[in-house]
């Protein structure tokens, strides 16, 4: 089989592993916080954190410093920021996103022409490319999702708690200021993460997409947190194998793919599911 | 009856920026007592348990308990919950337990048992696994309570937990509140419209309108109320001639 050779071939090199290391770790990470945004409806944060993201590397590249940690750096601070505009100014959640993603991205691309652009290809930083995959970014990658998985499985019940509902969470004795600080700082970084894989554009669906393809057939929170995880799990990789036979960006292939297994499973629910 | 007090409250005074929510309000609550919280909407009663609860903070005045006092809490708009929401029955009435709990946050067998038996007392139990999204109104607040009831507080506050209940499960409801209150001396605070259905089981009525204007019991409101009617005066009539025959 042709295609089973290309694919032997490809796994042959370097790049092909370090790209799945980088997928699958970012996978597992952003489904674990997935369904805490997508429930508490700012979902949208990390779209707008990933067009921050954007302006980080910006920074990075031209300071030419490792790219992926300045804008870990940047990209937390303002997660915590829109958090807290959120809270404090008479500002809605996705007011205060839209805003923050419009003046990053007018930053990031001010910056990238004053420098009369950079050597390395920043359309790869857009839409994700895994050939740009170097073994500084796995390591990075599985240090990080290790601390955010790590971290949501430790606070899973006053996530789930303050998730569900927050005065009440309060009432338990529950920092709600706290968590959604901590929730806010994993966000970031798990954007950042994803970025050479998914792509600054496309990262924020890697975190939406599992989490609503499990919610169309589970029923209960954490059930949802575990297929949402193995699902992504099996379309990052499927998407990434696909990216390089199909020579697509890495991060377009896979966001392609959740949409189609969305598809799937809402049409299955829909029409082949005797009760609704 | 001589109960300590669990709950003092002084001058207390609740502003939503420049308006005020609740003012001046002072009374006290001693264990065991049942209080039925009225006044028509709008009235603050959702802001002062909201200030109670540390939901709020207040402008002016105190709230003191004795150290140790846990307290369950039922919020008003249940029925507002996300439809859905990924989380069944058990979670969600697990949660009462472990959001209070330290790390690691893991249920003994004891506790266990306790969820099964709320869920039984409130004959949801075979609700279990479904998801809260998926019941009817009436069984997401049976829900909530058992959620509220689960880690045994010594004081319950609820925020108008029977208005999506039918008629058959309102009485049981007031039946189990009652037990709690008689059996296992549970303070209780019940935030109502339905003074009618609440009477035969609370000692106390807390009637108020931003002021506190009327603190004692439910004949003394009757008499009270003659001179002044409240909007529900019909239903008290027929209550209190209930009473009297
Ligand atoms: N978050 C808020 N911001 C500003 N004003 C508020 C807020 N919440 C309540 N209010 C106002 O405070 C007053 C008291 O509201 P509250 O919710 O305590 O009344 P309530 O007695 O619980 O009414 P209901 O019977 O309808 O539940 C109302 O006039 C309301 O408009
Ligand atoms: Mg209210």
């Amino acid at each position: 089989m042709n295609i089973i050779q290309e694919l032997m071939a490809a796994f042959s090199y370097g790049f092909m592993w370090r790209a799945l290391f980088v997928g699958v770790s970012v996978a597992i990470s952003s489904s674990f916080i997935g369904p805490y945004l997508v429930l508490k409806r700012f979902s949208m944060i990390g779209h707008g954190l990933s067009h921050v993201a954007f302006a980080g590397i910006a920074v990075g590249l031209l300071f030419r410093t490792a790219p992926l940690i300045f804008s870990m750096v940047i990209v937390v601070s303002v997660s915590v920021f829109i958090l807290k505009l959120n809270e404090t100014a008479k500002l809605h959640g996705d007011a205060a996103i839209g805003l923050t993603a419009a003046v990053a991205m007018a930053f990031g691309t001010v910056l990238a022409s004053v420098a009369g652009g950079f050597n390395v290809d920043l359309f790869s930083f857009l839409f994700g490319s895994i050939l740009t995959i170097q073994r500084i970014d796995v390591y990075l990658s599985i240090t990080f999702s290790i601390v955010v998985i790590a971290v949501v499985t430790t606070l899973y019940h006053d996530l789930f708690s303050m998730t569900f509902e927050e005065d009440f969470a309060k009432v338990s004795g529950i920092n709600t200021k706290r968590l959604n600080t901590i929730l806010a700082v994993l966000v970031g970084v798990t954007v950042v993460i994803g970025i050479r894989a998914m792509g600054t554009l496309l990262i924020s669906s890697l975190i939406i997409f599992p989490t609503i393809i499990a919610m169309q057939f589970t029923k209960g929170f954490k059930t949802t947190i575990v297929i949402a995880a193995v699902s992504s799990v099996f379309i990052v990789i499927f998407g990434l194998m696909g990216s390089y036979l199909l020579d697509w960006p890495s991060g377009s292939t896979i966001v392609l793919l959740n949409g189609v297994v969305f598809l799937g499973v809402y049409l299955y629910n829909r029409i082949l599911r005797p009760q609704g | 009856m001589s109960h300590e007090q669990i709950l003092d409250i002084r001058n207390l005074t609740v502003k939503y920026h420049t308006f005020t929510a609740v003012s001046n309000v002072s009374f006290s609550v001693n264990e065991q007592d049942f209080i039925a919280i009225i006044g028509a909407n709008g009235s603050g009663k959702t802001t002062l348990i909201k200030t109670v609860l540390g939901l709020l903070n207040a402008q002016e005045g105190t709230i003191v308990t004795p150290t140790g006092v846990t307290v369950g809490y039922l919020p008003q708009h249940t029925m507002s919950l996300d439809r859905f929401f990924p989380a069944t029955v058990d979670e969600v009435v697990g949660m009462g337990l472990l959001a209070k709990k330290r790390f690691p946050k893991i249920l003994s067998k004891q506790e266990k048992q306790n969820i099964e038996d709320v869920l039984h007392m409130l004959n949801i139990q075979h609700l279990t696994h479904k998801r809260i999204g998926a019941l009817s109104g009436g069984q997401q607040q049976r829900v909530l309570l058992a959620r509220a009831l689960v880690s045994n507080p010594d004081v319950l506050i609820l925020d108008e937990p029977t208005s999506a209940l039918d008629h058959n499960m309102r009485k049981q409801f007031f039946d189990i509140l009652s037990h709690l209150n008689t059996s296992h001396g549970v303070t209780i605070l019940l935030v109502t419209h339905d003074i009618a259905s609440a009477s035969d089981y609370i000692n106390r009525v807390i009637y108020m309108d931003q002021k506190l204007l009327f603190d004692g019991t439910f004949s003394a409101f009757c008499e009270d109320q003659k001179l002044s009617p409240f909007i529900h005066t019909h239903s008290l009539r027929h209550k209190k001639m209930g009473d009297e025959s």
